[in-house]
């Protein structure tokens, strides 16, 4: 017989087979890092170096993590590291959403001389290794104070997040039909109702999209809030290497619970707004 | 209400010209039609009149204003998009009163607004979709929804484009009837673009040919049809094409079909002897089932084979090969012959359009009043 | 091994579709029968059209015939040989799709030889060269397609499903893509092709001018079944059911509702308040309820004082040139019938007007299963 089946019928032959297994264990490579995570999370002081999967569970890790004991280990107080990196992050996005979404339709509705080489000048931000510009930041932003403050963080950030913003939200824009707002100029408004009132409802799910985008790039951002801040606006990126300990005993169990603790924020609001991500995705299916 | 006038319009866009050298003249209350095939530059034009596309060149004026520099908010001019352009989060009511909550198209109370749309939907037939979103519609009821935003409020001049392009074959002819009604009944200025030859023929009062970005004839429908300035103007109109036969002129005769089939060279015509010609004939003005035999006064005779015939519902449209040059006809099915067929076609001189020699694809314009010409002669 | 007898095209075979079903599965939807029992006598080289509304199965006819869809139950034969469970490659069927889908990196005479080098034909290129000759493009074979027009694509997609000179050429919509006047020349074309290479021919269509103009005979299908299979004569001129005669023909067929009334050896139909029109219909009884059917291309406007007829005001009137197209409000009849008038008479809104059509073109349908009353 032929090896080419009718369609609609499974076919179980050796290529399949083969395929399948691979993305199996490509799977099982991607995700062990985070299955190890959290296994070692879970584990005592005196467990966490063994490499058994078998062992008897604890929680304590996450209690020490977020108690007076941990302040004690690493400096530093874990809540308010977490309490300033939401913070930031929600500053950072605000700030880049605010000034990003105009710049966004701008970029996306109109074509002026030099506008290509503006839009790359904001993706050129995401270029510059962030080690190369932290250096002469640190040295301004010690003279200016805002070394050390969240508002110094949110400052920085925001390099981090409004590319992001803008070049997203910008196809967006483009995909809009240009028809929906020259329409409601001929109704009789003006271009900044048009835009209030026709395109930026439209774009709500691309702006779903690009926050948690930005807010998760914020969030993991690490060597910014590493050397720009000291004892009091660490956050929790920072605070997590502490548990490794600078001076005595690396608590690899301790540092596993803080990142599984770190981890979940950017995963509630992914899960919250999942619906509009999906509903971003499908985007064209709305159109008039 | 009120007039429009264009004049030079003229709009690049980079290297290409849409707009070459446009002017219109619109009257009070008149349904003004321009026709052209796709990439004419109907819909620029349209978009430079309501202001939302720069123009490089030309003047505007609306209602005795000139438009030069005002905002497309300011203009008082309303327009249906051929995209329909409704506002998707909005329900069919909401649509409808954006045009009249702006404030720039009058003042309306509350109860002002509702009267108003309840008109313009009752008129539609939409009535029943206050409540339905862009999405839930179908086609021809988001054509009406779109048609309705333009009407319901006032405006200097509306400006529909294409409004119809989208709907199938059948909806198409039974929504154009309604907009004639609508152009009959309200007594409106409008600028209506179309690629449709029977859109245009049946509702403009006039007719503007467009071919790349120039006017080529502006007309009565019925001046269009019956003088066509040149091929392009003749091919524009009719479906199928008008059959162009080259001929030459010979001895006070134009002879074409490998000089098989003559016709009197009209006096006024102004052709001289030899000179190359193109003898155009509608399918639909050639009639089948002529007894053979002597060639009456004011009429032409030709015989040919039946190559093709295609039913086209109602009619059939025959391919007759005369002499080696096919021509296209198109009769009742009644009155059809099977392929392989003798058939003897009959046309009246005065449904004969003359127009100059020329390369195959390049159009030619049309020689004197030829059509006319020829039918007083006989 | 000259070019002849590689080109020629192999006998037509007759195409026969055995009581075919397809019915779609859906784990968490109800299943889908989209083909519902179709049987098809095709004759060698003949052109039918699959017509019908979207979604109505012609589609999914016409895949499983190609092999790109398997039968639920059924049988498909080309010739004497049963092909439905054999893969589409195997089956030798030549399919036009509704994209032109050539490849766009390569040139159009590497397009032709892409599914012949595929099989590992011998003489490709002669093949290719002679296909292009007698398709009239022998000057396009070096392009991209890129560079070619919507209506040189649509030939070119069709040579490459010539070219293996398949006993059974499927073509999907063929053209769909094409702009009013190039679709008319692109017909003739495809028509006269078809002739002279004398393929048994499946054109897919939902456009019932395209149907008519084009096929030999035409299967109007609707939700899975066909609902009339015949030549485009039969379809237009004698409609089976409603759905039919509404389908097919525009402007669209007036369906008003009438009473039956006997008198002598003549059968009459009261429509509306007073109207009355003579109709060829026998197996009707006196009284009895319909749905009348008259073409607007049907109605005479000439109608001598006595002779029965419809009377009604001019809603719209529509000077097209070539002919009139009048909306006429009919006192009795709720929806506005549209009339065809000739050419040189012209109407005014609210102009009386008076019209009738000959019998045999008033139908009569059964006002509940839409069957014609003949």
């Amino acid at each position: 017989m032929s090896t080419e089946l009718l369609p609609g019928r499974r076919r179980f032959t050796l290529t399949s087979v083969l395929a399948d297994l691979a993305l199996l264990a490509w799977f099982t490579f991607a995700l062990f890092p985070i299955l190890w995570m959290v296994l070692l999370a879970l584990k005592t002081s005196a467990e966490q170096t063994s490499t058994y999967f078998a062992f008897s569970p604890t929680l304590e890790n996450f209690g020490t993590v977020l108690s007076a004991r941990g302040t004690e280990l690493t400096s530093v107080d874990f809540t308010s590291t977490l309490i300033t990196s939401v913070v930031s992050c929600v500053g950072a996005v605000l700030v880049s959403l605010i000034i990003g979404v105009p710049a966004a339709y701008a970029a996306g509705r109109w074509k002026y001389r030099g506008s290509n080489d503006v839009m790359f000048t904001i993706l050129s931000f995401r270029f510059a290794p962030e080690l190369m510009v932290v250096v002469p930041l640190f040295v301004i932003y010690h003279q200016i104070g805002l070394f050390d403050t969240r508002v110094g963080l949110i400052w920085v950030l925001q390099l981090v997040t409004m590319p992001l913003v803008v070049w997203i939200l910008r196809s967006y824009f483009q995909d809009l039909p240009e028809d929906l707002e020259q329409a409601a100029l001929l109704d009789g408004y003006t271009r900044r109702r048009t835009f209030l009132t026709v395109a930026l409802p439209l774009v709500r799910p691309g702006i779903a999209a690009a926050a948690l985008l930005a807010f998760i790039f914020a969030w993991n951002n690490y060597v910014f809030a590493l050397i720009l801040t000291g004892n009091e606006a660490n956050t929790v990126t920072v605070a997590i290497t502490k548990f490794l300990g600078g001076g005595g005993q690396a608590y690899y169990n301790l540092t596993a619970a803080a990142a599984v603790i770190a981890a979940l924020p950017p995963l509630i609001l992914a899960l919250t707004i999942q619906r509009y991500l999906v509903r971003g995705l499908s985007f064209g299916a709305v159109k008039a | 209400m009120g007039t429009l006038k264009v004049q030079g319009l003229r709009k690049k866009y980079g290297k290409t010209t849409a707009v070459d050298g446009v002017d219109l003249a619109v009257e009070n209350g008149e349904f003004f039609v321009v026709l052209g095939p796709s990439g004419a530059g109907k819909t620029t034009t349209l978009k430079c009149i309501a202001g939302l596309l720069e123009f490089d060149d030309g003047w505007i004026e609306i209602a005795g204003r000139n438009m030069s520099g005002v905002e497309p908010y300011h203009r008082n001019v309303a327009m249906a998009f051929e995209s329909y352009a409704l506002y998707p989060q909005k329900t069919v009511f909401e649509n409808l009163a954006s045009p009249l909550r702006s404030g720039r198209t009058g003042r309306y109370g509350a109860e002002e607004r509702r009267r108003r749309i309840q008109t313009v939907t009752d008129t539609l037939g939409i009535s029943h979709l206050w409540e339905r979103f862009p999405r839930e519609l179908s086609n021809g009821q988001r054509q009406r929804v779109a048609l309705g935003r333009v009407l319901v409020r006032p405006a200097d001049v509306y400006l529909l484009d294409e409004p119809l392009s989208h709907l199938d074959a059948k909806l198409r002819a039974a929504m154009r009837a309604e907009l004639k009604q609508l152009g009959e009944l309200a007594d409106i200025t409008t600028l209506y673009v179309t690629h449709d030859y029977q859109e245009a023929l049946a509702l403009g009062d006039r007719v503007a040919v467009l071919r790349d970005g120039r006017i080529v004839q502006v007309d009565t429908p019925e001046q269009v049809w019956h003088q066509p300035v040149d091929t392009f103007v003749a091919r524009a109109l009719g479906q199928p094409e008008m059959n162009l036969l080259d001929g030459r002129v010979d001895g006070g005769r134009i002879r074409v079909a490998g000089g098989t089939v003559s016709i009197p060279v009209p006096p006024a015509l102004g052709v001289q002897q030899r000179q190359a010609v193109r003898v155009g004939l509608r399918p639909r003005d050639i009639s089948t089932g002529a007894d053979p035999g002597a060639e009456p006064p004011g009429r032409l005779r030709m015989r040919g084979t039946v190559r093709l015939a295609e039913r086209l519902g109602r009619s059939v449209e025959m391919s007759v090969d005369v002499a080696g040059t096919p021509v296209i006809v198109v009769v009742s099915s009644d009155n059809a012959r099977p392929e392989g067929d003798e058939v003897d076609l009959d046309i009246a001189l005065e449904h004969v359009h003359v127009f100059a020699g020329g390369e195959p694809d390049v159009d030619t314009p049309r020689l004197g009043a030829a059509g006319i010409e020829l039918g007083k002669q006989a | 091994m000259t070019t002849t007898t590689d080109t020629a095209v192999s006998t037509a075979q007759r195409l026969v579709l055995d009581r075919l079903y397809k019915t779609f599965e859906s784990r968490n939807r109800e299943s889908f029968a989209a083909v519902r029992g179709i049987d098809l006598d095709i004759e060698p080289g003949e052109m039918v059209a699959l017509l019908g509304p979207s979604g109505c199965g012609k589609t999914t006819t016409l895949r499983m015939i190609a092999g790109l869809e398997a039968v639920t139950s059924g049988d498909i034969r080309i010739g004497e040989t049963s092909v439905a469970s054999l893969p589409a490659k195997r089956r030798n069927v030549g399919v036009g799709f509704e994209s032109y889908a050539l490849y766009p990196p390569l040139s159009v005479r590497e397009n032709l030889a892409y599914g012949l080098k595929a099989r590992r034909a011998k003489n490709v290129d002669q093949r290719v060269d002679s296909m292009a000759q007698r398709l009239g493009m022998t000057d396009l074979l070096d392009l991209r397609p890129a560079a070619l027009s919507s209506g040189q694509k649509q030939r070119i997609a069709l040579a490459r499903a010539l070219i293996r000179n398949p006993p059974v050429l499927l073509l999907d919509e063929p053209l769909s893509h094409l702009d009013a006047s190039q679709r008319q020349h692109v017909r003739r074309e495809l028509k006269v092709l078809q002739r002279e290479f004398g393929y048994t021919t499946i054109v897919v269509t939902h456009d019932q001018l395209e149907a008519l103009s084009l096929a030999d005979r035409m299967a109007v299908m609707d939700a899975g079944v066909i609902r009339q299979f015949g030549s485009p004569d039969e379809i237009f001129d004698d409609p089976d059911n409603q759905f039919v005669a509404d389908f097919v023909g525009e402007p669209k067929i007036n369906l008003v509702g009438g009473t039956v009334r006997i008198d002598g050896d003549r059968t009459m139909v009261h429509i509306g308040r007073a109207g009355e029109l003579v109709t060829a219909s026998r197996i009707v009884q006196h009284d009895q309820q319909v749905t009348v059917g008259l073409r607007p291309q049907d109605c005479r406007t000439d109608v001598s004082p006595a002779a029965p007829c419809l009377e009604g005001e001019i809603k719209v009137y529509e000077n097209l040139l070539e002919f009139g197209q009048a909306t006429v409000n009919v006192p009795g009849v709720d929806d506005a019938m549209v009339v065809q008038t000739p050419a040189g008479h012209r109407w005014t809104r609210a102009d009386p007007i008076r019209f009738t059509a000959a019998p045999e073109r008033v139908y009569l349908f059964d006002t509940e299963t839409g069957e014609r009353l003949r």
